[in-house]
């Protein structure tokens, strides 16, 4: 497996604003019961786009949950660490797109772009195609976001975006074919307004008690509430103007 | 006749990322596939591919699961069934 550290020339922030946003045809944002309702409203959208559909930006919300990569599904005791993490709040699912386990809560916005991919088309061209429309609706707050993998994050990934040294957004994308083109989700969690050492620690636990050798740092993880100066928003107005930035991107 | 599970020469570009792993099979060696069923997932850069059965027939898994590919590289057969 390629290794995710350093940075590289297409993954900084200079190569990520050169890519416009790209025209979006729908965009939804969606409170869900539960993350599994999210996951699969998300994976609809790629089963269901046709091959001459423009691209689709789905949003939503949901309560807490941690979601696993497919590979932590092969975890030597993941069924127990399933069961206790639901005991304590963070039920676990798993998700289609890559990467390891991310925390979710009402405090993180879960945001998916679903595209058609023709043959010119790869996996960094689409991570910049959804990094730059995140830097685009970061800037609006006035929030300069970087890119580059937060080695010491949760789910850490060379499109990490972030301030300095912490992470508060993280991608990963699904591809499966449709006849002669593809189709690419690409995901991201934006943490909004969420506590870094809990989301941090219940990852932590998740692979303690699956049996999986990864760990994490809260020190390499922020919301974004924490790059505005203090006061900028009342409390829930961040993620209200957040929601309503990207409904005005349709 | 046997149908060769390849991976797409163009399915992630090389230089950026050398290798990825096959992250899961979803069916056991020998198992009955369907031509168009997704047989296997390729992650790259958190990036999963869903890889499909070229054919129906019959599964060998020739890259186990957790294994080092490259573009274009072939991770299975089918047998004609």
């Amino acid at each position: 497996m390629a290794a995710e550290g350093g940075s590289d020339a297409a993954a900084s922030p200079g190569a990520a604003r050169e890519t416009a946003a790209p025209p979006v045809s729908g965009i939804d944002v969606q409170v869900f019961a539960n993350a599994g309702l999210g996951l699969a409203g998300q994976e609809r959208l790629g089963a269901e786009l046709t091959a001459d559909a423009a691209p689709i930006l789905m949003a939503w919300q949901a309560p807490r949950a941690l979601i696993a990569g497919r590979v932590d599904a092969h975890l030597p005791r993941f069924a127990r660490a399933q069961e206790e993490l639901t005991d304590a709040g963070w039920p676990v699912f798993v998700r289609r797109s890559g990467g390891s386990a991310c925390p979710i809560s009402p405090g993180t916005l879960q945001i998916a772009l679903v595209r058609v991919i023709d043959a010119s088309g790869g996996i960094d061209s689409e991570y910049r195609v959804l990094a730059g429309l995140l830097e685009g609706l970061l800037a609006s707050l006035g929030v300069a976001a970087e890119i580059g993998e937060r080695a010491d994050a949760f789910c850490p990934g060379r499109y990490d975006m972030g301030v300095g040294p912490r992470k508060f957004a993280g991608l990963s994308q699904h591809w499966r074919p449709r006849g002669p083109v593809r189709i690419a989700t690409t995901a991201a969690t934006l943490i909004v307004e969420e506590d870094s050492e809990e989301m941090s620690r219940i990852v932590n636990l998740f692979y303690e008690r699956a049996g999986g050798a990864r760990r994490c740092s809260p020190a390499a993880v922020m919301d974004v509430r924490g790059a505005l100066p203090p006061g900028t928003f009342p409390d829930g107005a961040l993620m209200a103007t957040l929601r309503a930035r990207l409904l005005g991107m349709g | 006749m046997a149908t060769e599970i390849t991976l797409a020469p163009d399915l992630w570009d090389a230089t950026a990322n050398p290798e990825g792993i096959v992250a899961n099979w979803f069916f056991q060696e020998g198992a009955s596939v369907s031509k168009g069923a997704t047989v296997a997932e390729i992650m790259v850069e958190k990036t999963t591919f869903d890889i499909v059965a070229p054919a129906d027939g019959r599964l060998h898994i020739a890259v186990a699961k957790d294994g080092v590919v490259t573009p274009g590289a072939v991770i299975g057969t089918i047998d004609g069934g």
